[in-house]
């Protein structure tokens, strides 16, 4: 990796690869240089330096709330979505029954399906059930579209778990639901975790479905930050977007050492 | 069955499977008794890993009755069987220290922390491991993994040990060690071992009898000496060991049966019995060997050219190629010195009570034609 072997080609495709994760990531970024500034509006680069917009995003309990309700929800969706995910992806890699097939690709298409239609018929059936506004509302919705997410990852670490574990196990006098807590459990734990996280992060910056299912005193953050910039343009929208854009790299940096720790032990 | 006895009586009646149209296992029926080293010999696909899996539950048998210490076990789950396993990958759970796989069958159990930790420590010193019981199965070799699969199976006391394969992971080397450990182990612990492999070596240094698979059925079950001795069919005669077969047509010639083959009139070993087609089986270490003429002639032998000369340590491997295009293989001490040299006539003879009778055409069986010498096989 010496510059020396470095041709003018291999400079170019070099500066070619960082510009395109430069226009990748450098929208995504203005948000902290924006949520740190000193004045009341969205110029950029700002003039001045304060951290006035945070003490605004975490005393404005309309922020403070949607924050938490998101944390709340989001968790609670990673673990319907984990444990359901999980099952599915177990029924899907071992089961013999017909339909397989067409079950895992219901299974998957929240992924494919346009959200939007998905909100809209969501919206109607929870009206139904008087479900708009609600927590259960929400762990529902959310769950469907982070479901997949969970099948896929779990899939994957089941297809290489070893099932001569699950046989020594047995001949070992342990029953089925013990050698899936102590043996099969522990040996596709890097994917149920990684599905784990990644359902989360798709309930926590779910913004069209949750317009849908808003009420006054149950928002979101993401639909908090549409209708603030909607509405009054503050740059606390901004610090909404750091924080959430440091709690989803957060997490999938740790899917990504995770997963690489998996490969890693094999 | 002697109570007593750590080992189970394990009996296989009729044992059949079924895959689809596929007939893997047929009518095997095996005796083995408690306390008993068994083998199921047989290449590959001839069904022994089946029926192995069907004792220990995860096959289920399409007809047949397996009884473990006469109690019919087809229907039990198998964790629910008592057996233990030993299998080819080792199977150890990756994420538990030695110490914990070996406790594993132990927690099971619901035995008690201080007596858990005290058979574990037993178990450790049976199979040399003592200092090792906190590392994970990542950091030991494939040898010492092999031998904490081998503790953990026998942890809880079962009365049958099946194994599949156990060494055919290892290396040469490494795989002579195990087998000597493997057999000391049954010795001290003196439970019921059935063992699989298709390495005849390792199944005539272990069992005490051995079952002879081949193509789903068992062709012979007996003790080693008895296999090599005096094989029942073609297959076992060449599945164990190098023979040489000369076949043709058993006739009667006065008061003896001949076997009249390509250019060749060879006296069998019994008098009385049937006639029709037929083989000899003569073992490549019973033949003799000398110079074209030197012997006073007679029924048994044979003359030929040397067509190769192979040094193997302890013995000569000599090919001699007879007028018909036959290849009879000869096995001499090493010590003796060399009869000829390649592309010398030589003649070639054996006792009569050397060669083995089996009412069965050579080409009915299902063999290479060319021996294979039990040191490429592995």
């Amino acid at each position: 990796m010496s510059a020396a072997r470095l041709s003018p080609g291999r400079l170019g495709l070099r500066l070619f690869g960082c510009l395109v994760g430069l226009w990748l990531i450098a929208p995504t970024l203005v948000v902290v240089p924006m949520s740190l500034t000193d004045e009341k509006s969205f110029r950029f680069p700002p003039t001045g330096w304060s951290t006035h917009w945070y003490s605004e995003f975490f005393s404005d309990p309309l922020w403070g709330e949607a924050l938490v309700h998101s944390l709340v929800i989001a968790t609670v969706v990673a673990v319907i979505a984990t444990i359901l995910g999980t099952a599915a992806a177990f029924a899907i890699v071992r089961g013999r029954f017909p339909g397989k097939a067409v079950a895992n690709t219901l299974l998957i298409s929240p992924m494919v399906v346009p959200v939007v239609i998905i909100a809209i018929g969501m919206y109607i059936v929870e009206l139904e059930w008087h479900l708009v506004g609600t927590y259960l509302g929400f762990f529902l919705a959310h769950t469907v579209i982070a479901l997949p997410f969970v099948l896929i990852t779990v899939s994957a670490s089941l297809r290489t778990f070893d099932r001569r574990l699950e046989h020594a196990a047995a001949t070992l006098g342990s029953g089925p639901l013990s050698t899936f807590f102590r043996v099969t459990l522990p040996g596709i734990r890097s994917g149920v975790f990684a599905g784990a996280l990644f359902a989360f992060i798709v309930s926590f910056d779910e913004v069209v479905i949750s317009t849908f299912l808003v009420s006054t005193n149950l928002r979101t953050l993401p639909v908090q930050m549409f209708s603030s910039l909607t509405q009054e343009q503050n740059p606390t929208v901004a610090v909404a977007s750091t924080l959430m854009f440091v709690v989803t790299t957060v997490l999938l940096v740790v899917i990504a050492i995770v997963m690489r720790g998996r490969d890693r032990a094999r | 069955m002697p109570a007593e006895s750590p080992g189970a009586r394990l009996v296989l009646r009729g044992v059949d499977k079924v895959y689809d149209s596929d007939h893997v296992v047929r009518d095997v029926s095996l005796e083995v008794e408690a306390g008993e080293f068994v083998t199921l010999l047989g290449p590959s696909g001839s069904g022994k890993t089946t029926t192995l899996n069907m004792i220990a539950g995860f096959v289920e048998a399409t007809a047949g009755e397996i009884e473990l210490d006469g109690r019919p076990i087809e229907g039990l789950a198998p964790h629910k069987r008592g057996i233990g396993m030993v299998f080819q990958q080792y199977a150890l759970f990756p994420t538990m220290t030695v110490r914990q796989n070996i406790a594993f069958p132990l927690r099971r159990r619901r035995m008690a922390k201080a007596e858990i930790r005290r058979r574990v420590d037993e178990v450790l010193e049976l199979i040399d491991l003592s200092g090792y019981g906190d590392r994970v199965p990542a950091q030991l070799s494939g040898g010492q993994q092999q031998r904490v699969a081998l503790g953990r199976a026998i942890a809880f006391k079962p009365r049958l040990l099946l194994m599949d394969e156990p060494l055919g992971a290892l290396d040469r080397n490494l795989r002579e060690a195990l087998q000597f450990e493997i057999k000391s182990l049954h010795r001290d612990v003196g439970i019921t071992f059935l063992y699989v492999t298709h390495d005849q070596d390792e199944a005539l240094a272990l069992s005490d009898r051995i079952a002879v698979f081949n193509a789903g059925r068992i062709d012979q079950v007996g003790t080693p000496t008895q296999l090599y001795e005096e094989p029942a069919t073609l297959f076992v005669a060449r599945f164990l060991g190098e023979s040489n077969v000369f076949s043709g047509t058993v006739e009667r010639s006065g008061a003896q049966r001949v076997l009249a083959g390509e250019g060749c009139r060879l006296d069998c070993p019994a008098h009385d019995g049937p006639t029709g087609a037929g083989s000899l089986v003569v073992r490549p270490e019973r033949i003799r060997m000398g110079p074209s003429g030197s012997g006073a002639g007679g029924p048994n032998v044979l003359n030929g050219l040397v067509r190769d000369s192979v040094y193997l340590g302890p013995t000569r491997r000599v090919e001699v190629t007879l007028p018909s295009g036959q290849v009879v293989v000869v096995r001499q001490p090493a010590a003796m010195p060399p009869v000829a040299d390649e592309g010398q006539p030589v003649e070639v003879s054996w006792d009569r009570d050397d060669a083995r009778l089996l009412m069965e055409p050579a080409a009915a069986a299902p063999a290479a034609e060319e021996p294979v010498l039990a040191e490429e096989r592995s």
